[in-house]
């Protein structure tokens, strides 16, 4: 069987203009060339390469997630997929139609009726005015607006927009399906119908499927196999859990310690600057990004105050699935009279109770900021990582004969429970 | 999956023009139209009536103003009618580049997310221009019923069909140089309007092209195709004179093939790199 997506070396090259404004004002252009003739022969713009040498074959009937950091190449990878963008060298061979799903609703328009809205998507997204009127009734029932199908859609709530939109998407009839994100829409009665639609679009429809998310619990659930895409590059198709290690094992490793120490005089310029982020093992006082359940979790802050004003550092904890975890400050009752009012280096340690979070790998955003002023000093997104993991052996299994794992379930605590017999 | 077409997709050859995708997408393009149609006229009260009205109030207002000073060169048509029909022809023209151009910049987001032939805009926007200007043909028909118009009325299909050719290859060539240049620089959005303006008093819409100066005459004959426009569309009409000698006709038309062919051009090589700009 032939394969129905065939990449062979696809690049694709930015110039990244050495101008802020998104595009390009005439009077700009005239007033450098006049103020240096030479730049109009030779180009002042740097070459970025987003994708790089990446080939992959995929086989009909497949669902291939799609990983990768922001900044990786994914969304330029999906774009040159489905044509919106041409590569920059390298060939792909597509057996089949390819809807993109990119963002849900594209094209709709305020003015329009819930009907015409459907036609009108339903045009761009590729289907003809027969296909549409064959499953017009279908897309509304999925959606769920039959009602308020002759109203312009202006006066639709946006959770009745985007069942909609994505009722449209989900009936298109190509065999290949790009996915980006979609199913971070809507309320979480209607992602799961849409996450069952996915599967069934996969499983039971035989369609080829590459789906992009940053839900690792989301891909692990609709593809066995996976892309990982790192600055531009992939190794190809791998394994979908080898794949979603390999990211990780890649971030932990890379975001060891943010170390932004600067000099002193660099220092004197902030308000309030975080230094650094680390992972550090209680008792061993020493880095680390694997903890084991029983474990207590040290989040190590330092960072450069020198304000008048009282500065409060949190985190945010969220998880694999992006499920935001829990938050923490270092604000206490007597926040207002106490500390940091000398200029200088401190640090927090936050201590995360052991025994409390669920088997997952967690990512942790710092902030500095004054709850007085409302004004927020500096933030790390991504500071770090680290994981969580069951030990096995015998003294900490609490879990005890549990196997099974529920990762969309954010804490898993020890709980005291005591249970007598009665009769 | 053995009947299923192959799509190749490798980087953009130069020269190709797309015109066989066009054909694949013309249910896209019926669909672009209509919903133009349809949102340009919602929320109005009085709806498509403006398409009637808006040709109307112009032809009044220059009749009221300007009649006395060009209505001498007209002899037999009415000055008001000679305007109107003027007018229809250059509204189809104006209209058309100008949606053209502002359709690039609003239907940003859906080029940025969903491939299809970025031509379907240009081109839906000349189709939608189309709607408004038959409408106006039929209330110009109307006028002409109520005049006593055996005196001047004569009506050839050919030139008729050529003039709306020729207005439309001038309204797409200018569309899709400035759609073009509007994705890479904004300000031609604003320098879009003044052209327009400056050409409306170049081409015969208000007056008789018959001017003392032969150079300046024969030069606007040749170099703004719409004055063979809008020309052709009146002789197509009334039993006015095409002031054109043959010469001047093969060059005109030569020029304007060679401006479609230049804006047809940009266009295709903006096209290019056109969601990764706008």
């Amino acid at each position: 069987m032939q394969p129905i997506i065939e990449v062979h070396k696809i690049g694709k090259k930015f110039k990244i203009h050495h101008n802020k404004q998104p595009y390009l004002s005439l009077r700009d252009n005239i007033v450098q060339y006049i103020k240096n003739p030479l730049s109009l022969f030779q180009s002042s713009d740097e070459e970025f390469w987003a994708l790089k040498d990446v080939s992959f074959n995929v086989m009909p009937g497949e669902s291939i997630g799609i990983i990768g950091k922001n900044g990786a190449g994914k969304s330029t990878l999906l774009k040159i997929l489905s044509r919106i963008t041409p590569p920059s060298e390298g060939r792909i061979v597509l057996r089949g139609r390819v809807a993109s799903l990119l963002e849900v609703g594209t094209g709709f328009h305020p003015e329009l009726t819930g009907r015409e809205n459907v036609y009108f998507n339903g045009a761009i997204l590729g289907m003809n005015r027969q296909e549409i009127k064959k499953k017009f009734d279908a897309i509304v029932d999925f959606a769920g607006v039959e009602r308020f199908i002759d109203t312009p859609l202006k006066h639709y709530s946006s959770g009745m927009q985007l069942r909609l939109a994505f009722a449209v998407a989900a009936f298109l009839e190509a065999e290949i399906l790009v996915v980006d994100e979609v199913l971070a829409v809507g309320d979480a009665e209607f992602q799961k119908k849409c996450l069952g639609k996915m599967e069934d679009v996969t499983k039971n429809e035989g369609r080829t499927v590459l789906f992009v998310s940053h839900n690792m619990g989301v891909i692990k659930q609709l593809c066995r196999n996976a892309i990982l895409l790192e600055k531009g590059n992939t190794k190809g198709i791998e394994n979908v859990e080898t794949a979603i290690s390999a990211y990780f094992s890649n971030n932990l490793s890379a975001n060891k310690k943010i170390d932004r120490i600067l000099d002193q005089e660099a220092l004197e310029k902030y308000e309030a600057k975080i230094l650094e982020v680390e992972l550090v093992d209680k008792n061993l006082l020493c880095h680390k990004t694997s903890f084991y359940k029983h474990e207590e979790v040290v989040i190590r802050v330092r960072y450069w105050s020198n304000t008048q004003h009282p500065i409060m550092v949190n985190f945010l904890l969220f998880n694999e699935e992006g499920i935001k975890v829990m938050i923490g400050t270092d604000a206490s009752s007597d926040f207002y009279s106490s500390q940091k009012k000398m200029k200088g280096i401190y640090q927090t340690d936050f201590i995360v109770p052991p025994n409390f979070l669920n088997n997952n790998n967690y990512f942790i955003h710092v902030a500095i900021d004054s709850p007085v002023h409302h004004a927020c000093y500096d933030v790390i997104m991504n500071a770090a990582m680290f994981s969580i993991n069951e030990d096995n052996s015998k003294d900490y299994a609490h879990r005890g004969l549990l196997t099974k794992n529920y990762p969309d379930v954010a804490t898993w605590p020890l709980i005291n429970s005591y249970t007598k017999f009665l009769e | 999956m053995s009947q299923n077409k192959e799509f190749i997709i490798t980087p953009r050859s130069k020269f190709s023009l797309g015109i066989r995708e066009l054909v694949e997408y013309k249910d896209l393009i019926y669909i672009f139209t209509w919903r133009e149609i349809k949102i340009k006229y919602k929320q109005t009260i009085i709806g498509v009536l403006w398409v009637v009205l808006q040709p109307i109030l112009m032809m009044l207002i220059i009749n009221a103003f300007l009649s006395n000073v060009f209505k001498k060169e007209i002899t037999q048509v009415p000055y008001y009618l000679y305007v109107y029909s003027g007018l229809i022809g250059w509204n189809l023209f104006s209209s058309s580049a100008n949606t053209s151009v502002n359709n690039i910049l609003t239907n940003a987001n859906i080029i940025k997310k969903i491939y299809f032939p970025r031509l379907i805009i240009p081109l839906s926007s000349l189709l939608s221009a189309f709607v408004d200007f038959f409408i106006s043909f039929i209330v110009l028909l109307l006028f002409i019923l109520f005049e006593n118009a055996s005196l001047f009325l004569q009506f050839n299909v050919l030139y008729w069909i050529s003039s709306i050719i020729i207005i439309s290859l001038c309204a797409l060539s200018i569309g899709l140089y400035f759609s073009a240049l509007v994705v890479k620089y904004r300000d031609f959005r604003y320098v879009l309007p003044f052209l327009i303006q400056l050409l409306f008093f170049l081409s015969p819409v208000i007056y008789r092209i018959h001017i003392e100066h032969p150079l300046i005459q024969h030069l606007l004959v040749l170099f703004n195709p719409m004055v063979l426009g809008i020309e052709l569309l009146r002789t197509s009409l009334f039993n006015e004179p095409l002031h054109f000698t043959f010469t001047q006709l093969i060059v005109s038309m030569l020029i304007l093939l060679s401006y479609f062919l230049i804006g047809l051009f940009t266009f295709r090589k903006t096209e290019e790199y056109i969601a990764d700009k706008i």
